[in-house]
């Protein structure tokens, strides 16, 4: 196994036998690059892409396309570079890719990447999109996903691709939790970065849902309702139990009404709804006075049903 | 009364009395010094009113609250306001507000340094009118409310509003009626008379408008009387010398009672009375109403953010638009000939105080918010 490193920022990283391209720059610091390129697939595919990549890298790290400067201390972005440009070609070599949506700011990358996409296809189309921020990206859209950049992808990210899509983002492999290292292929791990690619099934697109705002704020909300499709239930053992009992009984649930009075508060300025809040503190009400001895569990029960139908329709 | 003493101190958020600031010996028996009274008296709160000297003496300290205590700062500074915190902090279990003043603001956040562990209950005592000057999207005012632990409104309208407006939970503790004078309410002996309660004559109680109302139903109504309870204000004395010389013959039917301290001589009008009128062109939730309906009164408000809680919904009274004599005047026509009306009307208004106006329970309810199940 060769051992290669860049040392720029302390980043360091080695390739393995498995690796399809790999680049080797070394000896940054005098300015001077020598790239080697090592195919371990199909050549003859690969080959004529090797010039245009060495050329790009070769035009990055001359500093024609950005600064040096830029990577100081930023170790990822090297891998970043790296990774990039092996995602595109590999994409490239797979001939699934006819349509680009570029989607972010503008990236030092951006004209290499399209200058290898439109010579290796003339016919690819590139789009950009000024959205930038990955809370506006469609959900099941993209067959293929590229992070076009450093670390982990937020869930909208891997949301945006259909069932059955892929996702390719780099990320430091202890960053990565076991959730999505559960559905992704690792490709050229190195000290502590790998490539990703994760396989967007339903049960893993489930699970990232409850990770975004929308998903959290249902999760929020449907706990919530929990709460209160409680009620009657808890009238019922109410009504059930000994006088001696009857005051912790109903203290615990109305302790647990108040904790989600305080979530609902939290997430009202996102619902559709001018009144839940108010409903809500009087079911609360309602359970106070039967606690005190100055309610019925009628009370409570009809407003109650009120309340239910108001977050069935929110 | 409860397991162990806490500490409960109201502050007074200014010093001008004629401002609303405290503490006069009148708001000692309204909902500001009702709520410490009773936290001490009935659940072993040690409760003290922290405010300004705006009377000579406060006798209904003496004569009707037992226990609860009036500290008065040196003077209307938040270094006064803090000076009292440090030197009465392991004391200060339960910090009370009356008002959603921006004065409180600094208040509030040198408590929760100095009591991380204590509690703040925030009586907004507004309307929605007043609730729309509040800066509730300044930063400084949303850290404000959620500092408090409960904070809440006094009439359902404007809990309702605060609601959906605020980012915050808010109860509804209302203004409510306590019993200091023994009162026994077995011997109502109702009379043909419409009373009303407050500062007669004042922009904001719109006397003219129950007097004008008067006049148009008098013939009509040949039995009924009016009763004003209240001082009158001076700006109002044109006003009344003019109606009295077009009305030369109500002023028989119209007595002006003045003021009354005493709470029995006080709620004996009530108990004589078959109406309550309330012409108020606007209120938060007056204090009257919980007086009116424990007497049983039939009510008749302007349609003031409070209205229907005083009438619950229509079982103990009726509505008329704001400033609206001849609407007032129609009502009292169809009121005042219907006894089956006014006593099933009035035996609601009984019921129903003694169900939602008990600053008992009121008190009990907020020890309970704040302190859940070890409150009790």
């Amino acid at each position: 196994m060769s051992e290669m490193y860049f040392e720029l920022g302390k980043f360091f990283f080695t390739d393995d036998e498995h690796s399809e391209l790999l680049l080797d720059v070394r000896d940054y610091s005098s300015n001077k690059s020598r790239m080697h390129s090592h195919l371990v697939e199909d050549e003859n595919v690969l080959r004529p892409l090797e010039d245009s990549v060495s050329r790009a890298v070769k035009e990055i790290f001359s500093g024609k396309l950005v600064s040096p400067g830029d990577f100081q201390g930023s170790h990822v972005s090297m891998a970043h570079v790296v990774t990039c440009l092996r995602i595109v070609a590999r994409l490239l070599r797979k001939a699934q890719i006819h349509t680009v949506l570029r989607i972010g700011q503008p990236a030092p990358l951006d004209e290499p990447l399209e200058e290898i996409l439109l010579q290796f296809n003339p016919a690819n189309t590139i789009w950009r999109t000024p959205i930038d921020s990955a809370n506006f990206l469609p959900e099941k859209f993209f067959d293929t996903v590229i992070f076009y950049d450093a670390g982990l992808p937020s869930p909208q990210v891997f949301l945006s691709a259909k069932d059955g899509g892929k996702v390719y983002f780099i990320a430091a492999t202890a960053h990565v939790e076991e959730l999505l290292r559960s559905h992704a292929k690792l490709f050229s791990p190195t000290k502590g970065l790998a490539l990703f690619e994760v396989e967007i099934s339903p049960q893993l697109r489930r699970e990232l849902r409850r990770r975004t705002p929308q998903g959290q704020l249902e999760e929020k909300f449907s706990a919530i309702a929990q709460v209160v499709a409680k009620a009657p239930e808890v009238m019922k053992k109410f009504r059930s139990l000994s006088n001696r009992k009857k005051n912790s009984y109903l203290d615990e649930y109305i302790a647990e009404v108040v904790r989600a009075e305080y979530i609902l508060a939290e997430i009202f300025p996102l619902l559709a709804s001018d009144t839940i809040k108010f409903n809500f503190n009087l079911l609360k009400e309602f359970l106070i006075d039967l606690r005190l001895g100055n309610g019925n569990v009628a009370r409570v029960l009809r407003q109650q049903e009120i309340l239910a139908l108001e977050f069935q329709t929110t | 009364m409860a397991q162990s003493k806490r500490g409960a101190y109201l502050f007074a958020s200014k010093s001008d009395p004629a401002d609303g600031g405290g503490w006069t010996n009148q708001q000692l028996l309204k909902d500001c010094g009702l709520v410490p009274y009773l936290l001490h008296k009935n659940h072993g709160f040690h409760s003290v009113m922290v405010g300004f000297r705006c009377n000579e003496s406060y006798p209904y300290l003496e004569r009707y609250l037992h226990g609860l205590e009036l500290d008065f700062l040196p003077e209307d500074t938040l270094q006064a306001r803090t000076n009292y915190i440090d030197s009465h902090v392991d004391d200060m279990d339960l910090l009370l507000l009356y008002g959603a003043s921006k004065s409180y603001i600094p208040l509030v956040d040198y408590y929760k340094r100095v009591r991380p562990d204590g509690k703040i209950y925030l009586a907004t005592d507004m309307n929605t009118i007043w609730a729309d000057r509040i800066e509730h999207e300044e930063s400084a005012y949303k850290n404000f409310f959620h500092s408090c632990d409960i904070i809440a409104a006094s009439c359902r309208v404007t809990q309702k509003y605060l609601s959906a407006k605020w980012s915050v939970p808010v109860n509804l503790i209302r203004n409510g009626w306590y019993n200091f004078a023994g009162i026994n309410f077995n011997d109502v002996r109702k009379e043909n008379i419409i009373l009303t309660v407050g500062r007669i004559g004042t922009f904001q109680k719109k006397t003219n408008i129950l007097l004008e109302a008067f006049a148009k139903v008098a013939d009509a109504l040949p039995d009924w009387n009016l009763r004003l309870v209240g001082g009158v204000s001076k700006k109002f004395i044109p006003y009344l010398e003019k109606f009295f010389a077009e009305h030369q013959h109500l002023s028989k039917r119209v007595t002006f009672v003045g003021q009354i301290t005493d709470r029995a001589a006080l709620m004996a009008e009530y108990k004589r009375a078959k109406i309550f009128c309330l012409t108020s062109s606007f209120e938060g939730a007056p204090n009257v109403a919980a007086e009116a309906l424990y007497a049983g009164n039939y009510i008749i408000s302007s349609a003031v953010e409070a209205a229907d809680d005083m009438i619950n919904d229509g079982n103990c009274g009726k509505i008329f638009p704001l400033n609206d004599s001849d609407a007032l005047a129609e009502i009292f026509l169809t009121v005042c000939p219907d006894e089956e009306l006014i006593r099933r009307g009035g035996q609601n208004a009984a019921t129903y105080a003694r169900d939602q106006f008990d600053a008992n329970k009121i008190v009990a309810r907020l020890n309970y918010l704040l302190y859940g199940g070890e409150a009790t």
